[in-house]
């Protein structure tokens, strides 16, 4: 008997629900009503910026030495060592993906989602968004990543390749610009 | 019956004789400088008129054609706000010369409105061990962590309040801003503000003329005379235009936020309804404008 009104005691919020203001949007999804709802949007006249090509600065394209005429394509999967003609050394998730992941196995001068659509370098925010889902939202939502331009209007999006090596994504520490002088020595 | 003279009208009278003896022998310019109204009460033609010498007088001394002084006014429906992800800031100190290159600051008296100052992280945010002079080789450092200070564009700001003269003031969209034309340099305002955010011209600015800055704004970044305080101003020559701040454009590390608090789409009303963001030194009451959030 007490254990049954203790789970009565327990369970009553649960079924009278948690007392927030609830918001129903289409398609019934329920959302608490203080935070934003849904995924941000990115505005239709979003430009995006350029990203450094990483291919082969030597040779035009990747293509021009993966050509599956001349280099057997090796699927086998494997942790990604040595270093790669002009090519930072892999530092990404090292034992977790490696280069299919992300490139095409048959045509090297596309990126392939998971899903096998094939994209083209510039568009490193689709394809980084598989894995990095909430830092892609906070992207679109200006909260992760630089814009620049205009606040109320026209604005420039970095993409994640305008800032992140995708092959060493994190940053490299940086030389800092000169300290203020001391009041004693200005004065 | 002799007429009785107040030791007000006396004093009146002595103070009108003294400015009128100072006037004479002025040229025009200085003339009209001295007797002119505050900022907020100049009628439309006065107003166009100073403009007009102060951006002939910038053009003269920096023989740069393009220099225009402005005087655009807050857009309606706009109140700013500024966001800085700690989380994010490595202390590279872009940010601090952004701001010496946009805003015209005295290159010789090493005037910074922005300071980076350098936190232990197992102390956490602890003003009274910061150092703003760190320079290792590269940053970040292990074991600290950055945090930039400027103007914190308090909506009750004691800057605003000290001010005898009324020369600094807050405008419709939240920016605090200075006329050095009305500020006798008392520096009460620098006393008053609890972040360090003002700085004085000790001497006259020194700016290269080719590194001048030719879009200037009459309460922003046009060039300083000795003996008057400023501080930042969100870029004011800049963000009245719906340009971003030079600060924001520059961060390598994208760790700044800025635009309409008023605007339900804006990244600022994003970062201020999803992430937990504070103030520095809450507890005065200033109310901030300027927030830090760990993203």
């Amino acid at each position: 008997m007490k254990t049954s009104l203790a789970c009565l005691i327990f369970l009553a919020p649960l079924v009278a629900g948690c007392g927030e203001d609830h918001a129903e949007i289409d398609g019934g999804a329920v959302f608490p009503k203080r935070h934003t709802v849904g995924m941000p949007v990115m505005p239709a006249d979003a430009i995006l910026a350029d990203a450094p090509d990483f291919k082969n600065p030597d040779t035009e394209d990747c293509s021009d030495c993966h050509d599956p005429d001349f280099m057997e394509i090796d699927t086998e999967v494997r942790i990604v060592e040595g270093d790669h003609e002009g090519m930072t050394p892999f530092k990404h998730a090292v034992d977790r993906i490696w280069c299919f992941d992300c490139h095409d196995p048959e045509d090297r001068d596309m990126l392939r989602l998971s899903n096998g659509d094939l994209i083209d370098y510039v568009e490193t925010p689709r394809l980084c968004a598989q894995c990095h889902g909430a830092t892609h939202r906070e992207w679109i939502a200006g909260v992760h990543g630089k814009r620049t331009g205009k606040w109320d209007g026209e604005k420039t999006y970095m993409v994640c390749s305008s800032c992140h090596d995708p092959h060493a994504p994190l940053f490299d520490p940086l030389v800092p610009e000169p300290a203020p002088q001391r009041p004693e020595v200005t004065r | 019956m002799t007429k009785s003279v107040s030791r007000r009208d006396f004093l009146c009278s002595l103070g009108g004789c003294a400015a009128a003896a100072t006037a004479v022998g002025c040229d025009n310019i200085t003339h009209s400088k001295f007797f002119r109204s505050r900022f907020k009460e100049l009628g439309e033609e006065e107003l166009e008129r100073i403009l007009k010498e102060l951006s002939t007088e910038n053009q003269e001394r920096f023989s740069n054609a393009e220099a225009q002084v402005s005087a655009t006014g807050a857009q309606p429906g706009v109140e700013f706000g500024y966001a800085l992800d700690l989380s994010r800031c490595t202390g590279c100190r872009r940010c601090v010369h952004a701001c010496v290159d946009e805003n015209n600051q005295g290159r010789e008296e090493e005037i910074h409105w922005i300071r980076v100052l350098e936190m232990e992280e197992k102390h956490g945010i602890d003003f009274h061990h910061a150092d703003p002079y760190y320079s290792p080789e590269t940053v970040p450092e292990d074991g600290k962590f950055y945090l930039p200070v400027a103007c914190q564009q308090c909506r009750n700001a004691p800057c605003v309040k000290s001010c005898p003269v009324g020369a600094t003031w807050q405008e419709d969209d939240g920016i605090v801003v200075v006329d050095y034309d009305w500020c006798i340099g008392c520096r009460c305002c620098m006393a008053a503000c609890p972040y360090g955010a003002r700085r004085f011209n000790w001497a006259e600015p020194e700016i290269p003329a080719e590194d001048l800055n030719p879009n200037m704004h009459y309460l922003g970044n046009r060039p300083r005379p000795k003996g008057v305080v400023e501080k930042c101003t969100f870029c004011i020559q800049k963000t009245r235009k719906g340009e971003y701040p030079a600060c924001v454009e520059i961060c390598p590390v994208g760790s700044r936020k800025f635009g309409n608090m008023l605007d339900p789409d804006s990244e600022i009303r994003y970062v201020l309804e999803n992430k937990k963001v504070f103030v520095l030194k809450a507890e005065l009451n200033t109310r901030p404008r300027f927030y830090y959030f760990y993203g």
